[in-house]
Parts: structure tokens; C-alpha cells; sequence
């Protein structure tokens, strides 16, 4: 494995206590009646025939170094934040995963159906999903870095800090994002909705 | 120097680490040193030789085509691996046996990556024949964290030599399971399943877990175990001084590990007192787990006979038209949708059929496979009259599955069983011979014992044959012949399946003779049974069968199980007042239970004043108080609206609504689930809601709020991006029309915001936009704010009818 990974067809399995939390559940307080928990559960097997996750990556040297910015070999991240992240790396890893677009497709069609609570778990299952997804790749780059001998940084996303959405574009295609069919809308969501980019750090230990 | 497991041996410690010490550059490629500087790697292997270690590992690790080619070094695959495996020989001098190290790959195999699953076979056979070459006496696929490339991996080098042993190793980089998804007790499961000769464990984020992990695959296994840790996590990696990953290996060996050495890290130092210590001992004692079990690549099913096992059989398009036509397209939508949905319903393992006539059946079982490795979570029971058909799904099946079926005839038990062996699949055995179905008691058993003999043959134990004694419609023929056969086979230790259906072909109450046929068959000792999980009356056969059989003991699964699909019993709907349905979130008893009070004559409003009102204040406060989370909130906002429902029926006055309000999110943004439900929130609450969707333009806002005249006009934003498009619709708005309320929310904003850009307030969630709308429109009741359609006219907007 290098860190230039690019994977279709993850095997994501949704953890329901997760899709509770981004349902606002708060661990001890929040009371979750059997049946709520019942249509999670139900929903997070369905969704896998709506899960389609795939990710991407790839790594650059640093070029440039400042306080204010870093120049990589496919782009630049603007920001001090990033800056602060990325100071002791030598290389950035640019990443993408996304779920695909037929978990959107099911969301609505509940929505225009008047199923909001469905649609709204469902929304969180895609979330939960999107986040494996992103765990995923994570843990596999974490693995290649291991043998390495090396370690990597946290990882950091566009929007964060202030590292701009603007960048989404450059970063999809830095990470071979693009070859998964993510594309940026002009207000710079991603499309489909349930996809993250990140930006992650290689440090020598 | 032999491989004997009747003791402890000991593997070398880390190679790469060691290198770098000898002055390695750290952006050297480390196996191109066997070629450019053999000495280094010797000396190392001498040191762990010099050490005890009665294994050494090649300096290979990287040796594939694919890595190398990253190096631009594949021209010297050949050489690189041959001659590792010669260094290592050179060093060992006879003293430790060589073992040719091939690490991953470096890229996924289908599904989850693009590699196919053959151009693996043919990468790792390219490297096994290099380190053959070259003199190794064994094989040791390391740090795998895909257990599909495992499988590629022992195929090519079973097929480059039959005899040289096989030790796989798999890397538990989250403690609990490999990056793919397989745990120690799955890995352990699938690995003994393909025969490999050791298998265990190495590298991974924390050494100290080891030990646990040992544990576990023991447990599942009589294979022998080997376990190297790193001597420290992955930052740390000197972490661990060689007294303290003694103690670590020793912990390790209790648990019942047969080689012990070190990865990451560990130096011969390490070694050394490992071989001092353990070096020689006998092997601890270990205790597998009764049962036969089979694997997906994340799950592992136990069958111990504490339940019966159920297998789904809704994929088979034998009476299945819809399905067989979908089948002959190649089209999988019903199959997917089938397997899920019986996974749901709670089958264990889901029998995959695809036999259709006029299509090549064994590609569409590849492709049926892949498909379902996408989703499914159970183990496959692969079946088809056609052993090259199972062999297709098989060879990409990531665990141990259950090949269904073969007979006792001779032809399809020859033909049948080797493929079982080699992909280490249990078999379902039916017991049709030359002859056809055996009419007596005496003649099944024959069969049974013919191919259970027959597969002992292969080297398949008795343990992993399920024997079919075949359900016949109860009209021809006598079902207790069948019943009497499970029950011998029982008594004799042996696992017994049934399709049940067959037994009321041709007979009316099907259902009825189904269910109770699986009871008497569970009764006279069935372990798996091949049902539609979807059919509640034989799944509560079997749940009922399990439990008053003494199976399920105290009849958790049972009650767990009913209580979680039953209804309610009715004297406590009777309890439960419309209030508490609408709190509960109940939407279908809440209607029945307005209806009711319809008919009782109580006045279609105080349903709404006295129940539903207060219900949703309450949910809000539990809200609040979060003892409610977004869920119940929608749950019985959608119970609200069914009330409102019944009493639009019931009373043309309730047509009326308490007020209007236009909702929008705004231009550029798409994100709209959240201002949907506060939408439906305030719907539960008596109010109109116009919502104009996602992504709209301030105009159309301006345009829209002058057709419909709401009271209030809700504004979402999610992206902080588009806040900008927020403040120009807000400012739109009020230069046209000042006297609108107008009311923002959504991730993005804050009061702050919503006071700066000239809002009229902020609503963190649905129940503080509900608040909003009491105070803005029910405390101003009679007074209409303005005239949106004067206004705008005054200002030069053009006047629009209600149909524009």
C-alpha cells in the first residue's frame, strides 16, 4: 500500500449508536424508545443497497513552508491554521471518499412522500456512513505510515479554521476525488452531498 | 532444521529497522539492498540467528510486482526475492528455516479496489516461485489487513507448490479487527478454513493487545499460532526493552501461541530472551469452541446447536418469475433487495441460487457474489446442481462458506467435494443417490453416511457435512420417514438442513402444515433449516421449537425477538390517551384513537386544544431537556398532523389555519432536511407552510412572499459560504416589505447574524421557531400585520393575482 489509494465498494457498517448521536442523542439523558431504535436499525441495513462508498488518495511534497500558507506539488493550502498543522510535515496527503449519490436519491423520494422522520435518519445514516468512509481510508493510511516508520498529522478539512472552502475544487482533483465522481457546486458543496475531502499531514517520527 | 509445532519456535525480529541501523538511507528501497549490498541484510538474519530464532524472514516484505514497479524496479522482481531467500539461507547455516516474506500488495482487490482478484493470484505466484528459486522453506504472508488478498495469496502459492507451508498473518490495526473489517475470531475461522498450516498475527497500533487477540483466535482454531508484535505503538516503536516484551511474549504464549518473535522495532536482543525463555516449551494447552462456523469477511456465525440455524431461500428463481427474468438480463436489483431484506428478517445465512436457463450461470454467480459482498453481512450458502457454478462464487468469497448441495451420487461427489476442500467450504449433502430419493429409513441413512465417508475422503471432517434427508410433499409420501432420519443423524453427532415448503406442495393451510412440520423437525433434532425469514408464522416455529426444546434456553431470543415486533396488547392501547400518542410519536393509533373520539362526539377542535397542543408542548420541554432527541420530535409532529387529518375531515371549520408561513432556503445553498422538519414542526402546529425548496433566489423570495402573504417568511442557510445570499435576501425583503417577519435558522447563522443583517430573530431549532409563530401571529390574532400586496405596490413591485 502506498498513500495513493484509491477504493470502490467499502464495506461500511453503520454503527446505530453513531447515527443516534447525529440525531441528537445525548448518551444517559435522551431516552430512545425500542421503536425509534427499531426504524434505525431497520433503516441502516436497508441503506447499504443505497451505500456505495469510495475513496481516494494521493501524496505530495511540500514545497513551501510559511506561517501563512503551504505550497504542495498539486496545490496550495492557504491559511494559518493549516500552516500550524502541517509544520513539522514533509508531505500532505490529499483525501476523498463519498457515499454516491443514490442515498440523496431515496432521501428525497421519503421527503417528497411526506416520510421526514425516515428521511431524517436516513440523512444520518448517509452522514455516519460518509464518516466510516473517511475512518476508512484514514486506518489504511495509517497502516502505510506504520510500515514506514512514519506518522501522520490529524485530519483537516476545508471550511475548518481557516482553511477555505474555495480550495474544494483543487483538492478533489489533488486527491483523485474528481475520478470518483465528486463534483463542487459553485457555493462550493460537494456533490454528492454525503462526500468529504480532507487534508492529512506525514511526519517523520 | 524441521518445522515441529510440538514446541515453541522462535521467529527473528524486525528487518527493516535493523537495517537502517547498518546506515540504510531512509529513502532507500530496503529489498534492493539484497542485490546492491547482500552483506548488510546477512549480517542482520545472522544477528537473529546468532540469537535463537529458529525462523528468519526474508528481506521481501515489498518484493511484489506492484510495489516494484512503484520503484521502477520490476524488471528485477526475479532476482530481488531469489536472492533474499538465498541470503537468508547463506546465514541461517542450517540452524533456522527460512521463510520467504510477502507483504501486501500495496493496492485493494474488487470490490473494494480495481485489482482483480486473478492478476493477484498470478503477482503473489510470481513472487512465491522468485523466493522458491531462491531456497525458502515456507512462506510467510505478513501484515495482510485484506483477508481477499490472503485468499489470492495462498491460492497462487498452493498452486506453485502444494507442499511448502502456508503462514499467514494478519495485522489488527484497530485492535478488534483488521482495516477491512475481519476480527481475530473471523480471521482465525476463514484462515483454518483455507488450511493454512499457521496463522496469526503481527505489527498493528498497540503490542499489548496481542495477547487478547491470540486469545480470541485460539479459541476458533486447533491451527497452529504464531504472534509478533511491535516493540511499541506505531510512533513509539522503541518503546518496548526487550525485559518488558518478554513479559508481553510470554502472556502471549499462555494464550496459546506456537512462534513468537517480534516486528516493528524489535532488535536480536529481543529475540534473545525470548528464545531463552520459551524456546523448546511445550505449546500452552487450548480449548476450541464446539461448533461449526462459517464467515463473511466482517461476521462469523457460530453454530454450536444452542439454536437453529436459519437460512434465507428467497434467492432462487425456481417459481420466482419476476427474479429468474431479472437473472436472465443480469439485471440484480430483487436479488440485493431479497438478500438484505432476509438478513433483516433474520436469517443467518442467505442461500444464493442464480440457476437460470440460457445465461452463463458462472459469471453471473461471480457477479451475484460481488454484489452481495457489497451489502450483505451473513455468511453465503452457495448453491447450484453445477459444481463449477459454486467454484465461481467461491474462489471471491472472502470467508468460509456452505457449498449447497451435493448428492450421494458418486458423479457429483467427485466432482463436488474437491472444490469444497479447496475453498474450504462446509457441504450440504442431499440424500438422492443413482437410484433417486431412498424410499426407506435404512436407505437414507446410507446415503448420508455415503457422503459423509466420501467427504472424510477429501479431508473434510463429518463435522462439516449438514445432510439433506429431503422434504417430500406430505400427500405422496410419508414425512416421518424424514423426521426418523434427522433424528438418527442427530443422535449420531451429525448436522441435519431441510427445505421445508416441499411438504404442503399440493395442500391447502399451507402455512399451517409448514410451521408445524419445522417444529416436529426442529423436535426430532434439525440444526439448519432453509425457510423465507419473511414468514413470521415459521420463524416463530422456529423461535418457539428452540425454546420449549430447551435450545433457547431461557427464551431471550424468543422474547427478544416478539417484543420487538409485536403489537401492543389492546387493553393497554385502551390506556394510553390521544395526548400520549402524539407524544409517543404514534401517527397510526393516534388517528385510530382520534376517529374514535370523533364517533364519541367529542368537538373535533378540543382534540387539537386539549391533546395535541399540549402533547407537542411537552415533547418540546422533553426536548429542551433533551431527554427527547430530533426523532421523537418528527415522530410526533407526523402523529400531530394525523390528528389533523381527522379533524379536517370531521369539521369543514378546521380548514382554517392559525397563520402562514413562507420558507425558503437560500440561493446556492442545497442543504434542506433541517428546515423541513422545523416546516413540519410548525405544521403539527396548526400553521400553513409554503415552502419554496432549496437553492432559491432573493427575488423569488420577494416575488413569493407578495403572492402568498404569509406572516412570516423562515429563511435557512446551512453553508457558511452563502451567508451572503442570506443577508441580500433579508435585505430585499424588508426594503420592500418592512413590516414582514422574518425569521432565519440553520448551522451557519446565529442571533448575532440575524440581528446584524436586519432579521427579525433567530430560531435555533423547531421549537423555538414555534415559539416565534405563537408570539408573531396567535398573540396578534385579528390584527393583520399589513398589506404585503399594497406595500408592494406602493414600492413599484408589480401586482400579481393568486394564480401567477
Amino acid at each position: 500500500m502506498s498513500f495513493d489509494i484509491f477504493l470502490r465498494n467499502i464495506p461500511i457498517r453503520i454503527k446505530t449508536d453513531e447515527v443516534r448521536r447525529y440525531l441528537g442523542e445525548y448518551r444517559g439523558i435522551t431516552v430512545v424508545p425500542e421503536r425509534i431504535n427499531a426504524i434505525i436499525k431497520k433503516l441502516s441495513a436497508i441503506s447499504r443497497a443505497f451505500i456505495n462508498a469510495s475513496a481516494s488518495s494521493r501524496a505530495f511534497k511540500i514545497a513551501l513552508w510559511s506561517e501563512d500558507g503551504v505550497e504542495t506539488e498539486a496545490m496550495s493550502l492557504p491559511g494559518r491554521d493549516i500552516s500550524k498543522l502541517l509544520k513539522e510535515a514533509s508531505e500532505v496527503i490529499f483525501c476523498a471518499t463519498t457515499i454516491g449519490s443514490r442515498l440523496e436519491k431515496k432521501i428525497n423520494e421519503l421527503l417528497e412522500e411526506k416520510r421526514t422522520l425516515e428521511a431524517m435518519i436516513l440523512d444520518a445514516i448517509g452522514s455516519t456512513a460518509a464518516d466510516t468512509a473517511m475512518d476508512y481510508l484514514n486506518n489504511l493510511l495509517k497502516a502505510e505510515a506504520t510500515r514506514r516508520r512514519l506518522t501522520l498529522t490529524r485530519r483537516y478539512s476545508p471550511g475548518y479554521g481557516d482553511l477555505p472552502l474555495s480550495i474544494q475544487g483543487n483538492l478533489l482533483r489533488a486527491s483523485g476525488g474528481d475520478k470518483l465522481g465528486i463534483k463542487v457546486s459553485p457555493s462550493y458543496t460537494l456533490i454528492p452531498k454525503k462526500s468529504v475531502t480532507a487534508v492529512i499531514g506525514v511526519m517523520k517520527i | 532444521m524441521k518445522l515441529n509445532l510440538d514446541r515453541i519456535m522462535i521467529l527473528d525480529g524486525a528487518i527493516g529497522t535493523e537495517i537502517y541501523k547498518r546506515g540504510l538511507d531512509p529513502t532507500a528501497i530496503p529489498e534492493e539492498l539484497n542485490l546492491t549490498n547482500p552483506e548488510i541484510v546477512k549480517d542482520v538474519h545472522a544477528s537473529y540467528v546468532d540469537a535463537g530464532a529458529d525462523i528468519i524472514t526474508t528481506n521481501t516484505f515489498g518484493g511484489n510486482r506492484i510495489k516494484l514497479q512503484s520503484k521502477g524496479l520490476e524488471k528485477k522482481l526475479y532476482e530481488i526475492n531469489k536472492k533474499g531467500a538465498e541470503i537468508a539461507k547463506e546465514a541461517s547455516q542450517g540452524k533456522a528455516l527460512v521463510a520467504g516474506s510477502i507483504g501486501p500488495l500495496g493496492r485493494m482487490i474488487e470490490p473494494l479496489g480495481e485489482l482483480s482478484f486473478e492478476e493477484a493470484v498470478e503477482i503473489f505466484k510470481e513472487q512465491g516461485r522468485a523466493l522458491l528459486d531462491g531456497g525458502a522453506d515456507l512462506f510467510l504472508v505478513e501484515t495482510a489487513i485484506d483477508i481477499m488478498e490472503v485468499k489470492a495469496a495462498i491460492l497462487g502459492l498452493r498452486e506453485i507448490s502444494e507442499k511448502t507451508p502456508i503462514i499467514c498473518s494478519l495485522t489488527f490495526t484497530e485492535g478488534s479487527s483488521t482495516v477491512t473489517g475481519t476480527s481475530p475470531s473471523t480471521g482465525a475461522v476463514t484462515l483454518n478454513s483455507w488450511k493454512v498450516d499457521i496463522l496469526g498475527a503481527n505489527c498493528g497500533n498497540d503490542p499489548f493487545v496481542f495477547p487478547e487477540i491470540i486469545g480470541e483466535m485460539a479459541e476458533y482454531t486447533e491451527t497452529p499460532i504464531i504472534a509478533y508484535p511491535n516493540a511499541g505503538p506505531p510512533d513509539r516503536w522503541d518503546e518496548v526493552p526487550p525485559e518488558r516484551f518478554l513479559e508481553l511474549a510470554i502472556d502471549i504464549y499462555k494464550r496459546g501461541a506456537n512462534i513468537l518473535g517480534g516486528c516493528c522495532g524489535t532488535t536480536p536482543l529481543h529475540i534473545r530472551f525470548l528464545s531463552r525463555e520459551l524456546k523448546g516449551r511445550k505449546p500452552a494447552k487450548r480449548q476450541k469452541r464446539i461448533g461449526i462456523f462459517f464467515t463473511s469477511r466482517s461476521k462469523l456465525l457460530t453454530c454450536d446447536g444452542s439454536r437453529t440455524i436459519i437460512i434465507g431461500e428467497r434467492i432462487n428463481p425456481t417459481s420466482r418469475k419476476k427474479l429468474a427474468n431479472e437473472l436472465k438480463e443480469g439485471k440484480l436489483e430483487t436479488l440485493k433487495k431479497d438478500a438484505i431484506e432476509q438478513e433483516i428478517a433474520g436469517a443467518d445465512l442467505i442461500d444464493l441460487n442464480v440457476g437460470v436457463a440460457d445465461v452463463n450461470r458462472r459469471e453471473l454467480m461471480k457477479k451475484a457474489t460481488i454484489e452481495l459482498l457489497k451489502i450483505l453481512n451473513a455468511p453465503i450458502s452457495f448453491d447450484s446442481d453445477d459444481p463449477e457454478v459454486i467454484e465461481a462464487g467461491l474462489r471471491f468469497y472472502p470467508g468460509k462458506a456452505l457449498l449447497n448441495s451435493t448428492t450421494a451420487k458418486k458423479e457429483s461427489l467427485r466432482r463436488t467435494l474437491p472444490i469444497a476442500r479447496k475453498y474450504g467450504a462446509s457441504i450440504i449433502g442431499l440424500t438422492i443417490t443413482e437410484e433417486g430419493i431412498p424410499e426407506t429409513i435404512t436407505e437414507r441413512l446410507k446415503a448420508a453416511y455415503r457422503i459423509i465417508e466420501e467427504a472424510s475422503s477429501y479431508g473434510i471432517p463429518k463435522e462439516e457435512v449438514i445432510i439433506d434427508p429431503l422434504t417430500l410433499p406430505a400427500g405422496s409420501a410419508n414425512p416421518s420417514i424424514t423426521l426418523e432420519v434427522i433424528r438418527r443423524l442427530s443422535q449420531d453427532g451429525i448436522r441435519t438442513v431441510l427445505g421445508i415448503s416441499n411438504i404442503s406442495h399440493g395442500l391447502p393451510s399451507r402455512a399451517i402444515i409448514n410451521a408445524s412440520f419445522l417444529s416436529m423437525a426442529i423436535n426430532a433434532g434439525l440444526s439448519f433449516a432453509i425457510i423465507n425469514p419473511l414468514r413470521n408464522e415459521l420463524m416463530g416455529a422456529i423461535l418457539a421449537s428452540d425454546f420449549l426444546i430447551g435450545r433457547d434456553k431461557r427464551g431471550e431470543r424468543f422474547i427478544s425477538f416478539f417484543s420487538l415486533t409485536k403489537e401492543e396488547p389492546k387493553t393497554k392501547e385502551q390506556e394510553l390517551t390521544l395526548k400520549d400518542l402524539v407524544i409517543r410519536g404514534e401517527a397510526e393509533r393516534a388517528s385510530r384513537e382520534a376517529e374514535r373520539l370523533i364517533r364519541e362526539r367529542i368537538q373535533p377542535f378540543s382534540l387539537i386544544e386539549d391533546h395535541v397542543i399540549p402533547a407537542l408542548e411537552e415533547v418540546g420541554d422533553r426536548y429542551e431537556k433533551k431527554i427527547f432527541f430530533l426523532p421523537q420530535l418528527i415522530a410526533s409532529a407526523e402523529a400531530a398532523q394525523a390528528v389533523f387529518e381527522v379533524v379536517r375531515k370531521n369539521s369543514p371549520k378546521a380548514e382554517k389555519k392559525k397563520g402562514r408561513i413562507l420558507m425558503a432556503t437560500v440561493e446556492g445553498d442545497l442543504h434542506d432536511l433541517g428546515k423541513k422538519i422545523v416546516g413540519l414542526v410548525l405544521e403539527s402546529f396548526g400553521y400553513e407552510i409554503i415552502d419554496l425548496g432549496k437553492d432559491v433566489p432573493a427575488d423569488r423570495v420577494l416575488k413569493e412572499t407578495i403572492r402568498f402573504k404569509p406572516d412570516i417568511v423562515g429563511l435557512s442557510c446551512l453553508m457558511t459560504t452563502m451567508l451572503e445570499n442570506m443577508k441580500k435576501t433579508v435585505r430585499l425583503l424588508k426594503e420592500n416589505l418592512p413590516e414582514v417577519r422574518v425569521m432565519l435558522g440553520g448551522a451557519a447563522v446565529n442571533a448575532n447574524f440575524a440581528r446584524r443583517c436586519g432579521a427579525d430573530a433567530f430560531s435555533r431549532d423547531p421549537f423555538q421557531a414555534v415559539e416565534l409563530a405563537k408570539r408573531w401571529i396567535d398573540n396578534e390574532k385579528g390584527k393583520r400585520i399589513h398589506d404585503l400586496q399594497g406595500n408592494a405596490h406602493a414600492r413599484g413591485i408589480p401586482r400579481r393575482g393568486n394564480g401567477a
